[in-house]
Formats: C-alpha cells, structure tokens, sequence
C-alpha cells in the first residue's frame, strides 16, 4: 500500500510545474552566484570553493523553509481541498501507508529541489568562465563531492526538519493557510532569534541550537583563511555533528508525533468553522413581503458615493484580513526592535535619534511593505474574481472606472497607514527610552514626501501588471519577475543607472546637522518620473481592465480601442509628456551636468589613468614649503572658492621642467606661476559615457602638464597661486557628494596635487586582468628605499609647511581650518576667520563649516603649558561633551609626559553631518562624525567607552602621525596607526584597570582575525604591514604584547627614544617601520626578542586552549586548582598556509574568584593567580594552590597572543 | 418592449463556437430557453447581460443597443448566472444592501425595506444574520435569485435558476417570477421542458450555437399533436427500432424500457398513439442534430 501511494505522490509532483520551478529557481541562484562570480568570496577564494558552496548550501537550504512549506502543506491537504477525503478513505488504505506515502512521497522531491542550488552551481563553475562572465583564475576545479558534500551534511537536515514541521502542522490543523503563516513566522522567529543571540558569551550554545546551523557554521569556520576556504571541505567537526543530530531528532520526534495523533476518522471531520458562531435566532419582525418600486439614482454625486464607499470597503477587506494582520504584525516587530536596539557602536547604543529611525525603517519594515503591497495589490485587483462574485458584479451598473479607481484608492488608504506606523513607533520608542527630541518635520517628509511616493508607485506598477494579465497568479509572477529582474540587474549585472529602475531614486541620508539637505531635490525629480511612468501605465491597463468573461487578445484589443476615448487620450498624454519630460531634466542632470559613467567605465578611466601617466610616477615634483589659503564657503549654493598660494621649491638634484597637477574632476581652477598665466596640456581623455546619447567628443582627465617658462633648478623657489572653484551643479546618479554642504561643510581637497598618484590605482587584481593591467601587489618600496624615506607617506607633495588659513563663510556659521585663530570679522554680511600654524605641519588639512556651539576647556600639561581645549558641536548634540574632553585632558597630560612633548598649544573637535562615519586627525584639529560617540547612549556601567578609545587614539595622533611622520615606505603606518591605537589602549586601561582590558583586546584580536579571514591578495608580515587589519589591530595587540613582557617602562622608553629622533622633522629621511623596529628590539632584554621576532617578521598564531580545570578545598577558602591546558605555535605563510612551529613561549595560566562591581557599578575581574610561564608544546598540567573560590580558570585568558580561537582559552573551574 | 437579437456570433479564444448567427426577437413576458449542455445557452445569456463581447451581430432592446451601451442596459438588468460565488464572511443581509447601493438605490431606508422583503420573498429572512459561507447549495440560490430582483429590473435573465431547489422552493420561484408584471422581459433557461410548457408564453430550443426552433409552447405541441407513437420493447432491440424509425426518446417508465417515435402516419406494430408533450417538442427538434438518447 505504501508504494502505490509513495508513486502516487511521486507521479502527481513530477507533473506540477511549481516543482520544477522551485528547483530552477534554486539552480539559477546557483548558477548566477558562481557564473558571474557574485558569490560573497573574498579575491583569493573561489567562488566555488568549499566554504562559498558550503555556506550558500546553508543559507538557501534555510531559505527553502518556505519551499518545504508549499510542498509539504499540499500532500495531506489536497483530500481537503479537493473533497477527495469523502470517498478516498473508504478505500482499503492503511494509516501507516497513507501518511508516510504521501510524507516520503513529496519529500523526496523537496531533496531533490534542494540540489538546484548544487547543480546549478556546478554548471556555473563550468560555464561561467567560457562564457566570459568570470575569471577562470576564480573557480576552482573541485569534482562533484565538492558540490554536494555541503547539501549531505547540512541541506538535508535543514530540509527534513522544515518538511516534518510543516506536513505536521498540516496533519494537525487540516488546514493548509497556517503553514504559510507558519513559514513566514518561522523564518521570522529564526533571523530574530539570531539577532537576539549575537552576543558574545554565548556562542558555544549557539553553535548547538540553530536549528538550521547557519551560526553554527559560520562561527566554526569564522576565522577561515582564503586557503582553509579553498582546500578544506567543511569540517564535520563535533559541535557541527552534535547539531545535526539534535535538529534530525527533533524533526523525526515531530514527524513521530504527528503520526501517533493523526487518524482517519479525525481527518474526515468537516471542519465546522462557522456552526460555533452562527447567532441566536433573532426575533422575527414583521417585515413586508411586498417588493415595493425604487428609486434609482445615477447621477454623478450618487456614483461619486458608490466609488467612496467601495474604496472604503476595499480599504477594510484588506485592514481586516488576518494575514495582513499577520504580516503587518510581523512587519511591526521587526520595526520595533529594529528601533529599540537602533545603532549600536561596540554594543553601545545611540539615542534614538529620528533621523537613525528613519534608515531603519528602510530594512525589515520594508520588506514586508514590500510583500504587502505586492500581495494585497493583486488581492484588490482580482477580489471579486477569486470568489467568483464578479459574474453578478459585473452586471452592476456601475462603471469601470469606478470599480478601477476604487481599488486604487483603497490601496492607496492601504499604503498611508503603512506610513504612519513607522511614525508611532517611532514616538513610542522615543518616549520609552526618554528621548524627546521627536523631529516631526523628519518624520512627516520622510514618511510622506518620500516613502509614501515611493509606495504608490509600487502599488500603481503592480495594479497595471495584474489588471493587464488578467490572472492573479500570473499577475504575481510578471509583478516579482520585475522586481526580481531588477534586483538581479542590479546586483549580477551591476547597473546602477536609476533612471532604468522603476522605483529607484539616488540615495539619500537624513542628519541632524544638515536634514535632508541637498537631497529632497532629486528625490522629488524621481518621485514625480516614476509617479507619472506608474500612472502612465495604470490608465493603459485600464484600456485592458476585463470586466466578465475572459475574451481573446483580439477582442481586448478590441475593446481597449472602444475604451480609448477623451479621457485617456488626454491622460496618457499628459502622464507621457510629464514623464519623459521630467527624465529628460533627470538625465540632463545626471549624464550632462554630472557626467555620469557606470562603474566599469570609471574602472577603465582608473585603468587608462595608470596606463597613461604611470611612466611619471618617479618624475621628480617640487615640493611645497608654505601655504597660505583664502577659502569662502558658500554654504547655501553648495561652493566653495578658494584662492591658495603655494611656496614650492626644488628640493632635488635635477632641475624640474614640467609641473604635473592632478585634481578632482569636479574641481575647476587655474593657476598662475610666479605670478603668470602658463599653458598645460592634459593628457588623458576617453570618451564620454554611453549613457550620454547627444553628447559627442571626449571628457578629459583632469591632468595637466604645465610646462615651465624656465626649469626650476636645484634649490630653486617659485610660488603657485591657485584659484579653484567647487561648485555642485544639479544632482547625481548616486553618491552623497558630502563636501560643501548646508550646514556642515569638511572639504580637504580644492589644492591640485603633484604628480601622479598610485593609491587611486585599481586595486582588484581580478578588474586590472580585465582592463589589461598586470597584477598589483600593494606593496611601498622597502624599507630604506632611499626615494621612499625622503618622501612622506600622507601627501608626497610637500615635507612640513608653513600654513595660514583666512576662511570666510555665512553669519550664522563658524568656520575652522588647522591652526591658531587670529582674528575673526564680518564683511559684506560674511563672517570671516583667520588662521596661523606657527609651527611646521604636513600638508594635510581641511576646512569645516557650520553652525556651531562651542564648548571651551584648558588642561595643563606636565611642562607646564596650558592647552586650550575646544569642542564644536551642534546644539542638538551636547551629551558626552564632557567624555570628549575628558579624553583629551588625559591623553595630552599622559602622553606628554610619557612619550614627549606636545607640540601646539590648542586641540579641537568638531562634529560633521554623518555622511561619513569615522574621526579623522588633523593638526590639533579633530573632525568627529555626528554619528560616532556624539548620540551614544553610555548607560550601562560596562559600557564600551569607545568614545574615550577613539578620541584618544585621534588625540595620539598628534604625536603619532603628525610629529612622527611616516615615510612611504613597506609598513610605515603602523608608525601612525599601530601607535595611536596601542596608546589609546593604554589610556584606557589607565581609566578601566588592566584585568578588564579582556573586552578590548578580544575586539582587536576578531578584527584582526576576520581581516586576514577575508584577505583578498595576501598576508604581509607586521613588518610590512599593508592593511588596516595590521595596521590597527595586530599593530595594537602585538605591542600591548611586548609591553606585557618588557614592561611599560621599556616601551616607553623605546618610543620616546623613538619620537626624540625624529620628532618634527622638516627634512628626510623621515622614519619607517623599521625604525620604531629598531627602538622596540633596543629596549627588548634578549629572553623576549623571539617574541619580536614571531610578531614583526612571521605570521605568527597560537592554538591555546583550556581542557579543564578542577578544584579542590584544602582548607578554609584555601584550593588546590589543576589546570589543564594545551598550547601550540603556528607560523603562517602570506595566503593563509600554516606549519607548526616549535615554542617554549612566555604564556599566563590566570585562576579567577568570582566577578565582582567596582563603585561606579562596573564589573570587575578578579585574579586570584595570574602568572607567566614558558611553555612548549603540547599539554601541561598545572597544580596551583590558591586563597579563595576559584571560579573559572585558564591560559592566556585577556587574549594578549594572537591565538586562533580565543574562546576556549578560559572555562569554569570544577570544584570537588 | 421588445428584445432583437440578430445575427449573434461568438467563437471562443479556444476555437469553440459558441452562438452562429442567433436571430431572435423576445416580447415582455417570461421567454423559456431550452437546449443541451454546450448549446450555447449560457453564452448568450451573458451576452445579453452585457458580460460577454459578440464577434457579430447585434442586440437591442427597443432602441437600446445592448452591446454598445452596457451601461445603460445594466440599469435595468437582473442577471442570475449558472454559477457564481458570493463573499464568505458576509450575511445576506449586507450583501444585498451593498447591491441595491451599487444598483443606484441610495435612499438607506428603501434599501431596507426592499432587502427585508427580497430576503421575505426568497424565504431567507430567518437566515438574514447567518455568514454566506454557511448557506447550502439551494439557499446560495434564493440568495442569488433575490440579487437578480433588486430594483425591479426591466430585463431579466435568470441561467438555470431552479437548480438545487427543492420542489417548493421552486414554486415560490415561480410564483415570484410570474407576478413580475407585464412590463418586463425575463429570459429563463431551463433543462426542466415542462416548467417551459406551464411558465412561458415564448420559447426557443437552441442547439450547438443555433435557435432550432422559436415558437410558443402550446403551437409547438400542437404541431406534433398525432405523430407520437409509444411501445414497450425490450433492451435488445433498441437499435432494430432505432434503424427503422425516427426514435425521439427512450425511456424507463414503471421498470419498462419505452419508446417514444415520430412518425407521419400510425406505424402499427404494437405502437400506440400519444398526446404530444413539450418534451417531445425538444427531442424531436435536437435528435436530428445529436444522439441523445442515453439508454
């Protein structure tokens, strides 16, 4: 009996199209990800390596939940839907051979829809580099099991889980709509749950209860270098197998479950829905029989209150439907945590700011917008139909339109609450949290001038396409192709041209600073373009709008003919013009005033830029020696002039006869050489877009070679004056274009630099093969090179200058630019500022405005200077004010004194609009991002205080960077980086204590660890570090680790020594990597320098690891601990290769008593035993006896080595 | 008022052809249409009701052209589809208030007392509260026939409205339908050919797209009167009968196979004469088109 109904179910599959479907969707995913090499794979992993398959394997076996849920829902449910269940029970079936049949019977088939992703994958893998859609270097050659390993070890338990929950449910409940539900909040329920779990502590339990192990798999495989991802078939390491074997036991528990409770007479149980509510009889009144003659009105007012009334009763079919109520409540949660938890820095929490609501509203929230709209469109549309009520309701005399506009109007109701939801959440979280500053201006345009806009033109292109297709399930198909085609376009294709993309508009940001800014221009030009091309297509549809019986394509033809009268002539007129009227403004703006080029054009700019001017890398530029700068800000008109005159002076040995000047694109300017006009030529051009139809000739490359009236020779001087001028002309494609704007202008270009410039090279080595470049290796000559230290790292233009600033902007606003305020005045209702630097800087400044308050401090440092402190904020944002300069009082008083002297006599910091989200170091003037520490929310005790970490680390800059200035050579940043962040964390320890500085090294060690993770050419020693992850975070933790051996006195020592010899320097050789190498080996006792050694010239890794560690009481708080532990040295290659290397290394075993709270409420570690010792490799017990409760125990517990997995290194000590 | 339908072709995007060239002319009072399955019934019916476009041909109603002006025609239609769905979680109640109010009838008061009455005279009245989704085939029905009344119609066209309705419920039918008064059309399609003879003044028999026959019922049988012949033969021999004469009916009455025969003269041969009926009216015109006996 089993297998008549087992081949049934197979026969009755194979024939649904749905299924072949499904399995095509899969297969295309596959195939596209791989094929066009959109896998998520760093440069140096295959797309179709291991880790890629075994991940998207994963993520799409939990995605197909939603397959499970339409597969599985039908096997049992097709004898309800059907009315089969009446007479197919009296067959002679068995319990046992129905249920399981028709269980194994589509499951069988969901397995098989899970290998379209495999298969398409591997065709991808073959085909995509023939076809030319990816480089072959790329993929890699794997046989078959590389395909499908991953689909054995992860998909199938994934798929047999979803596919048990989902035919139970259905076996249990005999109806098939709880499962879509069901899926949707499973899926739901499961990315909360992660969000809700992605805390730290917790990771080993997380590894076991996902239930579709997408944590599971990530968190084992996390630190995955590209070689482990290309050569290692994922792992079935035990954590992963006990996982599997949780999650295949509870769904066969289910399955079992539903099995036992199902039965046939159960199942053949109407299900009486509505026999519980009928109500009581009521009394009966008299009522005539006789059918009295009415009046009938049809006149306009009567049709306008028809229309009214079914707008308003599609507005409530919707409202009241309970899936829309599902999926708006689903929509709503999301919404609200989304908002509650806001941004976070670091785990620390931002106020809830209006303007971050509004992003977040644009993540989960619109995804069920999106499914709303999509949805309930086409319910409008076709409501009467999918009840068949529209065969009486097309003989009503009302007419089409308004039936048509009816719907609309009721969507468009539909879409105004979906509006102002956001809005209610939003307030209730403010409120909840204490926040006041609701901002309702924001809200309103938001949610009103540019979401709502945004909605319509969803529900208007989904109304056309179902009211043309006539059918409500293709109508869905077209309506998600479309957007499906989009997204992919977008995302495969990688086009990003908006004016092609229905719905797409520029980005735009909203900030406290500056609002919406320069931003409602452009998003109203689109809004209007795609509102017309959506209305344009509604009234053609409603040509097309079918009312009774379905005719041919000849006789709709026919009929839109007959439809074609005054009215829609005139609107599809008036819509047409309106539309292409307003994207011909949109693209004047976007391809002629901004020039627009896709991203493979201005790769093969970039590409032609190298190829052309490479050969003057080395030609040898003046360098600048003193600066003087007239900048006005036109903030209002989004310009800025300025006027600069530029000391240069021949620092070679070789007389300069050219002078080569590169600048933005957008920067206009002109230049006078000693006074006179010279003439240039530019050397690069290419052609304009193919974008730009009308426009004919070539764009220039902003380049100019100046020959010069006479050669500047040897030692020689002249003077540049440069008049420049920004402006921003209309809007852009996309991009913030952030520099000059409203309020809260940072501009650091608008000064033409020398020479070319290899950093703006392409980078990726898979793009310079396609533009014909060789690869690139990203590496600064050695170190030592001769050019190299005689060049600086920041701006080779210029060694130390002089520099003087005279900035002019509006009234309201204060303008500030490196340097000493002098005087400040206001002319022809400008306000003026004038600054000197009196002492040499690098040329490297910017110019701020805004409209600022200022908060004024001093601190008096240890040579007894007074430092002026002062903070530029905006007056919405004054809360950690005080932590801001509280850092600054410590890091100037403790760096002064440690590491030498500061060099100015003012330290600022100013807020910009977030537009960009770092702090950047200037000399003594730091530019902070509005959206970085000024809204943080420190409430907690143990708060992260990221604030005071990365103003300190701004503030080291100030001797790290700008007075020890690095030269161009292999590594030298970490002379500025690796400093700044290893003496921000020493400040920090000072304030936090040494025993907690768990948290922060943790963080530098992940960050470092997922950087060489995702390294996409290869792995340089620290040495020559090239990447930020060395730069900061291996740079930090790796001098934290010799200061723990050598002690605070040696470091800084050595970086005094270090600052003392080249502090300020105004001529080369400046220093390098090497140097502070040599500093650090000096004051290193022999005992350590193997550690100098494993750090700055091998990749060096540990594998440190607690086994257990037990207790026993030996007396009165007495304990004797045995602590068992295992440690391992690796060395690394630069792809990620490791061999183990030999050791007999300083490590701590650290026994701890129970956490404790210091005064301010802060939790506080408690080492009972903390000590170093040499260990080689290999297991060791240790037998440690100790006063107090010893409650966890472990080896390198605060993560001071670089160790692979730095969560196992510390567990909870076992008391006997 | 009079109904002209001339010259009405439809062919449907699959190939069937539906109507081929109807020509008809339907006076007030109640107008039976009779046919098998597929004869295209329905489809002219719809066409009338303004929800189906014809290929050619045309209809009007006195100067009214119905194929051009829908929305006039739909004014004065009471339309009762073969088959039609109705809003689940709504009473009878609502729903036929919500008709009238699109039928024009804005007046709240009067669209009251006129659903209260509908629903008295279709016998629904007590079943006023109860969700449609509850209501059996036969009360769906009355409910459908009741929305065919609203506004008292002046065209009314009703598709097999007697299906699923139990004898009495049919009665009150067509008590209802005959007092609709003099000044209305009603098109009524039927498989009972009796209920043809008792209720319509008028009627025609179409078959695969054609009107075969367009007369008044008892003219009809008048015709036939004297040229049925009946006999009580055995199984057998149906096809020897069928061979020599021009069988219009076989049939079981009281556990006998009978059959019924058109002839010109008395055949002998066992038959007896028999008073015509409208029955054999239908199965004489549609037996030279298609086989329909099914015994």
């Amino acid at each position: 009996m089993f297998f008549e109904i087992f081949l049934f179910e197979i026969r009755y599959r194979i024939k649904r199209p749905a299924t072949w479907i499904y399995f095509f969707v899969f297969l295309l995913f596959g195939f596209l990800s791989i094929s066009t090499g959109s896998s998520p794979a760093s440069e140096k992993v295959m797309h179709n390596s291991p880790w890629v398959l075994a991940e998207a394997n994963v993520l799409f076996s939990m995605l197909g939940m939603l397959i499970c849920s339409a597969v599985m829902g039908v096997p049992l449910y097709r004898d309800i839907e059907h009315s089969t269940r009446n007479y197919f029970f009296s067959f002679p079936i068995t319990k046992g051979g129905y249920f399981w049949g028709r269980f194994l019977g589509s499951f069988v088939f969901v397995l098989l829809i899970g290998t379209g992703f495999s298969w398409g994958a591997m065709i991808g893998a073959n085909l995509g580099p023939v076809l030319g859609w990816v480089v072959p270097e790329r993929i890699g050659h794997y046989g078959l099991w590389n395909y499908f390993q991953p689909y054995f070890v992860f998909a199938i338990g994934n798929l047999f889980l979803s596919s048990t929950i989902f035919f139970a449910l259905v076996s249990i409940t005999r109806n098939v709509k709880v499962i879509y539900s069901a899926s949707i909040f499973l899926l739901i329920g499961y990315l909360l749950a992660n969000f809700l779990v992605s805390d730290l502590e917790k990771r080993e339990l997380v590894k076991l209860l996902d239930p579709f192990a997408l944590n599971t798999f990530q968190l084992e495989t996390r630190f995955f270098t590209p070689v482990e991802k290309n050569t290692l078939l994922t792992p079935i390491t035990r954590v992963i197998l006990l996982n599997r074997l949780i999650w295949l036991g509870v769904g066969t528990l289910i399955i079992a479950y539903a099995y036992l409770r199902f039965s046939f007479q159960k199942f053949l149980q109407p299900e009486n829905i509505s026999a519980r509510k009928a109500k009581k009889m009521l009394n009966e009144e008299p009522v005539s029989h006789i059918i009295k003659p009415v009046h009938q009105d049809f006149s306009s007012t009567n049709t306008r209150s028809i229309w009214w009334t079914l707008a308003k009763l599609e507005f409530l079919n919707i409202i009241k439907d309970n899936y829309f109520k599902a999926i708006l409540g689903g929509g709503i949660v999301y919404l609200l945590i989304d908002y509650w938890i806001g941004n976070t820095y670091y785990s620390v929490p931002d106020r809830p700011l209006t303007v971050f609501l509004m992003d977040f509203k644009g993540y989960n929230y619109s995804i069920f917008i999106f499914i709303i709209l999509l949805f309930y469109t086409g319910e409008a549309v076709h409501r009467e139909k999918t009840t068949k009520f529209n065969i009486l309701n097309d003989a009503f005399p009302v007419s089409n339109i308004v039936f048509f506009l009816s719907k609309l109007v009721g969507l468009f109701a539909i879409a105004f609450v979906l509006t102002f939801i956001p809005i209610i959440a939003g307030v209730l979280v403010q409120l909840l949290k204490g926040y006041t500053q609701f901002n309702f201006n924001v809200y309103f345009t938001e949610m009103y001038l540019l979401s709502y806009p945004s909605y319509i033109q969803m529900i208007l292109l989904c109304f056309a396409v179902h009211a043309i297709m006539n059918n409500k399930f293709g109508g869905y198909g077209v309506a998600m192709l479309i957007w499906i085609g989009m997204f992919l376009l977008r995302a495969y294709g990688r086009m990003d041209y908006n004016l092609f993309f229905y719905f797409y508009t520029p980005d735009y940001r909203w900030t406290d600073m500056n609002g919406i800014g320069h931003f409602m221009e452009p998003q109203n030009w689109f809004n209007f373009y795609w509102l017309m091309l959506g209305a344009l297509l509604v009234v053609i549809s409603f040509l097309f709008y079918q009312r009774g019986i379905v005719g041919g394509m000849s006789e709709r033809l026919r009929v839109a003919k007959e439809r074609f009268g005054t009215w829609p002539k005139i609107l599809i007129t008036v819509f047409f013009l309106a539309w292409i009227a307003s994207g011909a403004y949109i693209y004047y703006n976007v391809s002629y005033l901004n020039n627009y080029y896709t991203a493979t054009e201005n790769r093969s700019h970039t590409a032609l830029y190298e190829k052309s001017l490479k050969k003057y890398e080395n030609l040898v530029q003046p360098k600048v020696t003193a600066v003087y700068v007239k900048a006005d800000i036109f903030p209002d008109e989004r310009k800025v002039l300025i006027n600069a005159r530029m000391m240069i002076k021949n620092k070679s040995a070789v007389p300069i006869k050219e002078l080569h000047l590169s600048a933005d694109q957008n920067l206009n300017y002109t230049i006078l050489y000693n006074g006179k006009t010279i003439a240039y030529i530019n050397p690069v051009t290419y052609p304009f877009s193919k974008f730009t139809f009308f426009r004919k000739g070539q764009d220039t490359l902003n380049y100019r070679i100046y020959k010069l009236p006479a050669s500047l020779n040897p030692g020689d001087t002249a003077v540049i004056e440069v008049n420049s001028k920004l402006e921003n002309h209309g809007f852009r494609n996309s991009g913030l274009s952030r520099d000059i704007v409203k309020n809260g202008t940072f501009y650091s270009g608008g000064i033409p630099s020398f020479g070319y410039d290899h950093s703006v090279e392409l980078e990726s080595d898979e793009y310079r093969k396609k533009n014909g470049l060789p690869v690139k290796n990203d590496d600064l000559p050695l170190q030592g090179d001769p050019k190299g230290v005689s060049q600086l790292l920041f701006n080779d233009d210029a060694d130390l200058v002089h520099f003087e600033a005279i900035v002019s902007t509006t009234k309201d606003q204060i303008a500030v630019a490196p340097g000493y305020l002098q005087k400040t005045w206001e002319e022809k209702g400008r306000k003026y500022f004038s600054y000197v630097q009196d002492t040499p800087i690098q040329l490297f400044f910017s110019i701020v405005s805004a409209k600022y308050e200022v908060l004024k401090d001093a601190v008096t440092i240890s040579d007894g200077r007074k430092i002026n402190i002062e903070v530029y904020y905006d007056k919405q944002h004054p809360f950690n004010l005080n932590r801001f300069v509280s850092a600054y009082k410590d890091g100037l008083e403790y760096f002064s004194k440690v590491y030498g002297p500061f060099q100015f006599r003012q330290m600022r910091l100013l807020e910009f609009p977030r537009y960009a989200g770092f702090a950047q170091s200037f000399p003594n003037t730091v530019p902070f991002s509005e959206s970085f520490a000024w809204v943080a929310d420190f409430k907690k005790p143990d708060d992260f205080d990221y604030l005071y970490f990365v103003t300190a680390h701004e503030l080291a800059h100030q001797w790290w960077g700008h007075q020890i200035t690095p030269n161009a050579t292999r590594g030298s940043n970490i002379i500025s980086e690796a400093l700044a962040e290893y003496t921000a964390l020493i400040l920090t320890e000072r304030k936090y204590g040494r025993d907690n500085m768990k948290r922060f090294l943790k963080d530098e060690l992940d960050t470092y660890l997922n950087g060489r993770g995702n390294e996409s050419k290869k792995e340089n020693t620290f040495i020559n570090s090239n990447r930020p992850y060395e730069w900061y975070n291996k740079g930090s933790l790796v001098i934290y680790g010799l200061r723990d051996l050598i002690g605070d006195t040696g470091v800084n020592t050595a970086l005094h020594e270090f600052r003392d010899s080249f502090a300020l320097k105004e001529n080369p050789p400046f220093p390098g990597s090497n140097d502070l190498y040599a500093f650090l080996k000096k004051h290193t006792p022999d005992s350590f320098q193997y550690y100098l050694k494993d750090t700055w010239e091998k990749i060096t890794l540990y594998e440190n690891k607690l086994i257990k560690a037990t207790a026993k009481s030996t007396g009165k708080d007495e304990y004797d601990v045995t602590v068992e532990v295992t440690a391992n040295k690796l060395y690394a290659d630069s792809t990620g290769k490791e061999s183990i290397a030999p050791m007999k290394d300083y490590i701590d075993i650290a026994i701890f008593a129970e956490e404790t709270k210091d005064k301010q409420g802060r939790k506080q570690v408690n080492p009972i035993y903390i000590q170093k010792y040499k260990l080689d490799a290999g297991k060791h017990v240790f037998t440690i006896h100790v006063k107090g409760k010893p409650i966890k125990a472990g080896i390198d517990p605060y993560n001071k080595l670089i160790d692979r997995i730095p969560d196992d290194n510390v567990g909870d000590v076992d008391i006997k | 008022m009079q109904l002209t339908i001339s010259g009405l072709t439809k062919t449907y995007p699959n190939g069937v052809q539906a109507l081929k060239g109807i020509d008809l002319t339907i006076q007030q009072g109640l107008f039976g249409l009779l046919g098998p399955n597929g004869a295209g019934k329905s489809s002219l019916m719809r066409t009338i009701a303004t929800l189906q476009e014809a290929d050619s041909g045309s209809i009007f109603l006195d100067d009214l052209d119905v194929l051009k002006e829908k929305s006039q025609v739909r004014r004065i239609l009471g339309y009762l589809p073969q088959e039609f769905g109705v809003y689940p979680k709504i009473t009878p109640e609502v729903l036929l208030d919500h008709i009238a109010r699109l039928k024009g009838v804005d007046n709240g008061k009067e669209r009251k007392e006129l659903v209260g009455a509908l629903l008295n005279r279709v016998n629904l009245y007590t079943d006023r509260k109860k969700n449609l989704g509850t209501f059996s085939g036969g009360m769906k029905q009355r409910f459908g026939i009741a929305q065919a009344l609203i506004a008292s119609p002046k065209l009314i066209i009703v598709d097999e409205p007697t299906a699923g309705l139990d004898p009495a419920e049919r009665n009150r039918f067509y008590n209802l339908l005959s007092e609709l008064g003099e000044n209305t059309i009603v098109i009524l399609s039927t498989h009972i050919v009796e209920d043809v003879r008792t209720l319509c003044s008028d009627f025609a028999i179409i078959c695969q797209g054609e009107v075969l026959q367009h007369d008044q019922p008892d003219d009809a049988v008048k015709d036939l009167d004297g040229n049925i012949y009946s006999k009580i033969i055995t199984k057998n021999s149906i096809e020897e009968y069928r061979s020599k004469y021009q069988v219009i009916s076989v049939q079981i009455k009281g556990g006998n196979l009978t059959i019924r025969i058109y002839a010109e003269s008395d055949p002998g041969d066992g038959f007896i004469a028999q008073p015509a009926i409208l029955e054999d009216v239908y199965f004489h015109q549609i037996s030279g088109r298609m086989n329909v006996i099914t015994l």
